[in-house]
């Protein structure tokens, strides 16, 4: 079921109109959660369903296994592992393999070919494996008690507003929550509803109104050989891409405030960073901090095998960890070379520190910013691009100066320049720190909040863009 | 006191009344992609004649310009994107033809060579809305008039690369591209043949179907949409299909071969935009009312 949709919001309102009048009993409220989860998912296919409680039913009595039997906790881990990334190989990543190894067969003049399997792309597959690995992983360390109400753990993982596109939540941040009963207090429910209207403007006025403009740039035979109107494309695709996403992630987090939860914050306006560490502390938090802590620091972290700090491990092992990350979004080279990219972005900030240097001289933050977005725009023609062949001509037009012509700027879709220009000046404001001035603080601003909502529900409604999926989902 | 809630309530209904009184260009009553897929899996109505095919057919075959040629004539396009002429959506085309009361039953089939290969027969706009939960497709069947009213504001601002469809109720879809990009599908064409090909059984499991249709007295038309020449050069290459052969093998089965030429100007090389296809519909209805006039001369 998607968000935008006319079904979600039938869904929603009877969703909720049930939470109201549920019992107090945490129980209820689970088994009421789950049963909306199931729905809400199974909507898109209800053999999804299975995959979905195979993986949980692994994770949750690994971590009773783990509880019960603390001599075979690593073989209880173990299992959990290999269960949830068994189930990501052989549906996200087995066509992808068996497609290279036949092409490296090819390679290699061998007269052998595997039968490439084609399965159906599972939704949110990623993400809720990810967050129930943490599960179990989490119980392992010792970093949390296993829950031993069936219900109670399936309403963590199955819980519908971040099941498909996250934020990925760590159960000990979630599963304490859900065993509160609490409604929303008058300010989280306002707090919902800002999060919600902005959320729904990201993703359906701004997101879905540059989506065709990007998707013909892309789809087209022959090459604009114009370096602004690539740069602007690129624009466009990195504010697709971000609103799409974080636009689904606040929805999620005012969906989560309505019900009395909190889900953490997933984008913090990554493109006003000034520096790779800073756009990677603010883009997709949840995965970031999930392979932080789940990759990045058990690989050894910035340390080396006798525990001192080093600086060719802490490289070698967040190579490794950006890459794996760069997989995460899809079983293609694409989004390993996306992966690479940024990996050597920010081996590149840490040998030189020049953002910090950049910074000290007049407008330093300034450039320092436009520098990193500048680089961004150039990893994401990697992740969109079908092609290397073909991200590698655009990157080449971006950067010759032989071609800058704006013909083909001024004949782009206005509409989706205007809207990119409202998300654009969205990020200013938070760049220019305007929300922390007087006068956005004065009672009189907030007394324009509703105004401001409602103009944005209206937008929604008369101006949105052509609907389609959210574009994380087929991660 | 009203709360914020109740403020951002009452303020965005004001404002949704007047968005849909003061529409700037008044009510848009065409109807949503998605009404118009639905509805042609919803379609309680029965016609004469029932066009089937892929984009090319949906895109290029207006079943209100062949009425002008055939007025007496019930036609509903049929087609979905991407479809294979294979399996179940032949088997449904035959529930949408008037049983009884007709006269002339015909169907008329737009031949593509992608539509007669194994990867549109396992992803397609038929199956992968067959494949919908049935309260959605219901919901997009039967609410989508009702949800006109809240259809986006045209916001043209200026010229600029466009891709503007229209949604008919006889399941046309009227599409163009501005600028055109007649190689663009000959791009994809490469690709597209380079991972499949024109399959024999699917052709052979196609003539069966049409020996059954004309044996129920069922009058089968055939055709190959028009496309640009480069395109169609192109798939006579690489595609796998031998038309000469299958026009042949079709006569055989029962069937009536439309010749078709590729004059019509298309917007990326494969389909039609919506001037040509207006025009090659009239010509194509044309062509199937000399046919039948000289049919019934024979008899």
């Amino acid at each position: 079921m998607l968000f935008n949709s006319f079904v979600f919001l039938v869904f929603a309102v009877l969703f909720f109109a049930l939470w109201r009048l549920c019992p107090k009993t945490p129980s209820v409220r689970w088994i009421l959660l789950v049963l909306a989860s199931f729905v809400f998912y199974g909507w898109w296919d209800w053999r999804f369903l299975f995959l979905l409680i195979f993986n949980g039913l692994i994770d949750y009595y690994a971590a009773l296994g783990i509880e019960n039997h603390p001599g075979r906790k690593k073989l209880f881990l173990t299992l959990s592992i290999a269960g949830n990334i068994g189930a990501l190989a052989v549906f996200k990543y087995a066509g992808f393999v068996l497609e290279n190894l036949n092409g490296l067969f090819a390679l290699l003049h061998l007269n052998t070919a595997v039968p490439v399997i084609t399965l159906p792309m599972v939704v949110g597959i990623s993400f809720y494996t990810f967050q129930s690995m943490s599960y179990t992983i989490d119980v392992y360390r010792g970093e949390m008690k296993p829950t031993r109400n069936i219900f109670h753990f399936f309403a963590y993982l199955s819980m519908f507003p971040q099941l498909v596109a996250g934020p990925i939540i760590r159960a000990s941040y979630l599963l304490p929550q859900l065993l509160e009963h609490r409604n929303a207090t008058p300010e989280e429910k306002w707090e919902g509803t800002r999060l919600v209207v902005h959320g729904y403007f990201k993703k359906v006025v701004v997101a879905d109104n540059i989506a065709p403009v990007v998707n013909l740039a892309f789809a087209q035979s022959d090459m604009v050989y114009s370096s602004p109107y690539w740069w602007v494309i690129m624009t466009l695709f990195a504010f697709q891409i971000y609103c799409d996403f974080s636009g689904y992630s606040d929805i999620a987090r005012g969906l989560a405030r309505w019900m009395g939860y909190d889900f953490p914050l997933n984008f913090n306006h990554p493109y006003i960073a000034s520096g790779f560490q800073e756009f990677w502390q603010r883009w997709h938090i949840s995965l970031s901090t999930w392979f932080r802590d789940y990759v990045y620091v058990p690989l050894g972290g910035n340390k080396n095998k006798a525990g001192k700090p080093s600086l060719v491990s802490g490289l070698s092992n967040m190579w490794i960890t950006m890459v794996i990350s760069g997989l995460w979004h899809g079983a293609a080279w694409n989004f390993l070379i996306w992966g690479a990219l940024h990996s050597f972005y920010l081996t590149l900030e840490r040998l030189t520190s020049w953002p910090s240097r950049l910074k000290q001289i007049p407008f330093g933050r300034f450039f320092t910013t436009t520098l990193v977005i500048m680089q961004v725009w150039v990893a994401w023609v990697f992740f969109r691009a079908e092609t290397f062949t073909k991200a590698i001509s655009i990157v080449g037009v971006m950067f010759n100066v032989g071609h800058l012509g704006v013909a083909e700027v001024l004949a782009l879709k206005k509409k989706a320049l205007l809207f990119t220009g409202v998300a654009i000046l969205r990020e200013v404001y938070f760049y220019a720190d305007w929300q922390n001035s007087r006068f956005i603080k004065s009672a009189r601003m907030e007394a324009f909040e509703p105004v401001i909502i409602s103009v944005m529900i209206f937008c929604c409604v008369f101006f949105r863009g052509e609907g389609s999926a959210f574009i994380y989902f087929q991660f | 006191m009203m709360s914020k809630q109740q403020w951002t309530i009452c303020l965005t209904l004001v404002l949704l009344v007047l968005g849909v009184v003061f529409r700037p260009s008044g009510r848009n009553t065409a109807m949503t992609e998605d009404t118009f897929f639905a509805n042609k899996l919803v379609q309680h109505n029965k016609f004469d004649m029932i066009l089937a095919g892929d984009s090319r057919t949906t895109l290029g075959v207006a079943p209100a310009e062949m009425a002008e040629q055939l007025p007496e004539v019930k036609i509903f396009n049929f087609g979905f994107l991407g479809v294979s002429l294979s399996g179940d959506y032949l088997r449904r085309i035959t529930s949408l033809l008037l049983q009884d009361t007709s006269e002339t039953r015909m169907i008329v089939l737009g031949i593509s060579p992608p539509a007669l290969t194994p990867m549109a027969a396992r992803a397609n706009t038929y199956l992968e809305w067959e494949g919908k939960n049935h309260a959605t497709v219901l919901q997009h069947a039967y609410l989508g008039e009702w949800l006109t009213y809240f259809q986006p504001y045209d916001l043209s601002l200026g010229r600029g690369v466009e891709f503007k469809q229209h949604f008919y109720a006889d399941g046309w879809q009227a599409t163009t591209l501005i600028p055109a990009d007649e190689n663009r599908e000959v791009v994809a064409g490469k690709i597209h043949f380079a991972n499949t090909q024109v399959s024999a059984e699917m052709i052979e499991a196609l003539l069966n179907t049409v020996r059954v249709w004309t044996a129920q007295g069922i009058r089968v038309y055939g055709f190959r949409p028009p496309v640009s020449p480069a395109l169609y050069n192109l798939e006579n290459n690489i595609s796998g299909f031998q038309e000469d052969s299958f026009r042949q093998q079709f006569a055989e089965a029962g069937g009536h071969w439309l010749h078709t030429e590729n004059k019509y100007p298309t917007y990326d090389g494969s389909h039609l935009n919506e001037t040509s296809a207006r025009q090659f519909s009239q010509d194509l209805a044309a062509d199937i009312q000399r046919d039948l006039s000289a049919a019934s001369k024979r008899q």
